[in-house]
């Protein structure tokens, strides 16, 4: 094609508002093979299969909770030295500050977040700070998992109760 | 009790903050009473397409704990009432974002809807204005990096445990390459609520001495239409299914052209 008609040609594509776009169908197929990679259905009652997924859906390296100084669940199995340390560290801050609503450290190679909710203390660790609104989303997730396990566990304890009278 | 939802969108320039305006114009205007929340507490826009820049009490000034929220609630234009947030940017650096939860729920019972306008990426005021509402509202453009952008956003309010209800995709010009709606709803997992059409009219309302959503500028023109049918929808009212639109053919371009001028 020569400069002439070249010219006319994008010209008249000016003039005209020729669409000469097309389906990004690549990009499309990339989206998708995203979404499918980031897909956080947590559907489980086993508390082990629950904290990994919800490690997974919040980016956290592992989860701990609290109460009173005793474990409660550990993500990592063994956490009864980070939920005695963290119940003491909560309380000694409680005293010097009012109200704290969450204890953030900086490690070398990670972040510590003590974060107390509903009379549990979750002791959060992960590769970046997470914000209190983060950290409470996680807690709620958690909380209300605990409370469905502990209502089975007392409809279960019921239900034996019954088939033993 | 109202309900809450925050508009958000991922990437900027989608025209978020214009149809938050006109969405909550278009719900006011069929006798709900809506308030409309500019959580976009670093780069707010909200007050100056309303035209409502010159306000003292903002949404700085309660995050602050300096006002109460009803402080800073004023009349908008169209029957919205509005929550406008500050310019300062000290300002800005002082405030606690997620204090905005608490403060939206202390007036839910007030409003049939409350709409909260959040600024674009996914960083923490978008957390915070995500997690102030029960539900979202993602607005995206038919392209693909606005789709991405929108997808992250949608996971984002899903691991703070709001509910994505639907996604509208502004700036339709029925190009041959834009992400159809049906693949948007595919990746998005979402109904799309709406398209609303380019339309210049939505630039040039906010381009005068008294600016005005432009659902009250040009209450006819095919955007404001548009909005008008998902404000119905999203309120619950029937409305006719939305057929996809036509590809514009050859003539009605060519005089299309001579038509915008």
């Amino acid at each position: 094609m020569g400069f002439f008609s070249k010219t006319i040609g994008r010209l008249a594509a000016i003039v005209l508002d020729l669409d000469y776009t097309q389906q990004p169908k690549e990009q499309i197929a990339a989206l998708n093979d995203f979404l499918t990679k980031n897909k956080f259905e947590i559907e489980t009652g086993d508390l082990e299969e629950f904290l990994a997924l919800l490690k997974k859906k919040h980016f956290v390296d592992s989860i701990t909770i609290s109460k009173a100084g005793e474990l409660v669940a550990s993500s990592e199995g063994d956490g009864i030295g980070d939920s005695f340390a963290s119940a003491a560290l909560i309380e000694f801050i409680g005293k010097q500050i009012e109200d704290p609503q969450t204890v953030l450290m900086k490690m070398t190679d990670c972040w510590f977040m003590i974060f107390p909710f509903n009379q549990n203390i979750y002791i959060i660790k992960a590769g970046t700070s997470l914000s209190t609104i983060e950290l409470r989303a996680l807690a709620r997730e958690l909380d209300s998992f605990l409370k469905k396990e502990k209502n089975s566990r007392v409809r279960n304890s019921i239900s034996a109760k019954k088939i033993l009278n | 009790m109202g309900r809450i939802i925050t508009i958000v969108s991922g990437k900027g320039g989608v025209g978020k903050t214009s149809l938050t305006a006109n969405l909550g114009v278009a719900l006011a205007q069929s006798g709900l009473k809506v308030l409309l929340v500019d959580a976009d507490v670093a780069m707010a826009n909200l007050s100056l397409i309303l035209g409502m820049q010159s306000s003292p009490i903002t949404l700085h000034d309660v995050l602050l704990g300096e006002s109460t929220i009803g402080d800073a609630v004023y009349d908008g234009p169209g029957g919205v009432f509005f929550v406008p947030s500050g310019l300062s940017l000290e300002a800005y650096r002082r405030v606690d974002s997620e204090r905005l939860e608490s403060v939206i729920r202390s007036i839910q019972e007030k409003y049939d809807y409350i709409l909260i306008d959040a600024p674009a990426g996914i960083e923490k005021n978008v957390m915070a204005a995500i997690a102030a509402a029960e539900e979202t509202l993602i607005v995206t453009t038919p392209d693909s990096p606005s789709v991405a952008d929108a997808i992250k956003i949608k996971l984002v309010a899903q691991r703070l445990n709001v509910n994505p209800i639907g996604a509208i995709i502004n700036f339709v010009r029925n190009e041959k390459g834009e992400i159809r709606a049906q693949d948007i709803t595919k990746l998005l997992e979402l109904p799309v609520l709406g398209t609303v059409p380019e339309d210049p009219e939505i630039r040039r309302s906010f381009m005068q001495e008294n600016a005005l959503p432009m659902i009250l500028h040009k209450p006819n023109s095919p955007a404001s239409n548009a909005i008008r049918k998902i404000a119905q929808k999203l309120s619950g009212k029937a409305v006719e299914a939305e057929s996809e639109a036509k590809g514009q053919g050859f003539f009605s371009r060519l005089f299309g052209k001579f038509r915008k001028k």
